[in-house]
């Protein structure tokens, strides 16, 4: 059996929010009227905003679309911040709550998907050696995750996809810290036993193919 | 039944979310659980598959939201004029909502049990099948039942209970509203 320790670490495909940089000066130059400041911001911040908004809605235009909103709205809202606080967070907690209002319209209009684009329209990633095998593991993870309940498949999202950490989707979400470790738990343990009892069915249909 | 008690820490343990202490702890049951490494097992292979495709779908095509967005920012003044607008409405509308609620909850109920004059309730008044009782009886007398029937303008019409020294049986009741 592997150990603990063999499991491989998260994949370091983002920093903390904030680190190294210093957004409560770009906050106080924009609060005096300077526009460009906030241009930096949007800068610093539209890819990691796009990302998280596109592992909720795979449409790239739309995405843009409420990434570009967003950021509309926390400068409109930038009065209400509490600079003692982190920009990050606050910024995100936008985004997210923009794409989650989103998602439950179109759910009530009876048109919704969570990835409002099908998986199998995807382009396949050319730089992965079997294309088959990446869009099979997309496919594959996106129908499980849309079988999580939302307020599990968003902190399942936020942490292992976007590798925010649980204080930063505590801060995001304004939950406790504490539930959002249960709810990440609960999360990952819903993934596995989906994930599980379709790799067992794929395994049984194969062996009856080959037989 | 551990390991259901143990789900949450093995599952935050497969993301590496357990403090140093509590990752110890966790380890130091798993030595004697085999139920739990099995679960812990499953659970890293699908964090394996979640790792995965995260890095397949972590690269994004250029995009420049900085000119959209500053091309799109609201000038300081339009800012202010709607900040004012929902500064205005919403205590209006809030103070609308209010009443509607209010009058809703304290509007006529038909089958209120709260007790009014008399001692019976609203619903005991509703009801009820004689004839409607509500409120003192106070007795006039037919002379004043006349002045009542043909007002003197220039004399104050009043109600008062009967006199002692008028009959009983000239006595008529009536009830007045209170």
């Amino acid at each position: 059996m592997r150990t603990v320790t063999d499991f491989p670490s998260k994949i370091d495909q983002t920093k903390p929010l904030e680190a190294g940089t210093n957004d409560a000066r770009l906050v106080e130059e924009v609060r005096r009227g300077n526009s460009d400041a906030y241009g930096e911001l949007v800068e610093r911040y539209q890819h990691r905003m796009l990302r998280v908004i596109q592992r909720f809605i795979s449409d790239q235009d739309l995405a843009q679309d409420l990434a570009q909103e967003a950021f509309l709205r926390a400068y409109e809202k930038l009065d209400q911040f509490d600079p003692s606080r982190r920009f990050g967070p606050w910024l995100f907690r936008i985004a997210v709550n923009l794409t989650m209002d989103y998602l439950r319209k179109l759910k009530r209009r009876g048109r919704w998907m969570l990835f409002s684009e099908s998986p199998a329209d995807q382009t396949p990633d050319p730089a992965t050696s079997d294309p088959r095998l990446h869009h099979d593991l997309s496919q594959e993870v996106h129908t499980i995750l849309s079988e999580i309940p939302e307020k599990y498949r968003t902190v399942l999202v936020l942490r292992d996809l976007e590798n925010f950490s649980t204080s930063e989707i505590a801060a995001i979400l304004e939950r406790k810290e504490a539930t959002i470790r249960w709810r990440l738990a609960e999360a990952r343990n819903q993934f596995q036993a989906i994930w599980n009892k379709r790799q067992a069915e794929h395994e049984a249909a194969e062996s009856i193919e080959d037989v | 039944m551990k390991t259901k008690h143990f789900q949450t820490e093995l599952a935050l343990l497969a993301g590496d979310d357990l403090s140093e202490a509590e990752a110890t702890e966790v380890k130091r049951h798993l030595s004697v659980c085999p139920d739990c490494r099995a679960h812990l097992q499953k659970l890293q292979k699908s964090q394996e598959a979640l790792g995965d495709f995260a890095a397949n779908t972590a690269t994004l095509p250029a995009i420049d939201l900085r000119s959209r967005v500053q091309k799109s920012l609201p000038t300081p003044a339009q800012i202010h004029r709607r900040h004012n607008l929902l500064h205005t409405w919403a205590p209006a509308a809030t103070v609308i909502v209010a009443c509607t609620l209010l009058f809703m909850v304290m509007g006529p109920d038909s089958n209120s049990t709260a007790p009014v004059d008399s001692g019976l309730t609203s619903n005991q008044i509703t009801n009820h099948s004689g004839p409607r009782v509500i409120g003192t009886p106070v007795t006039y007398d037919p002379v004043h039942l006349d002045q009542l029937a043909d007002p003197d303008p220039n004399q104050e019409v009043f109600m008062k209970q009967r006199s002692s020294e008028d009959s009983s049986a000239n006595q008529i009741h009536f009830f007045e509203v209170p």
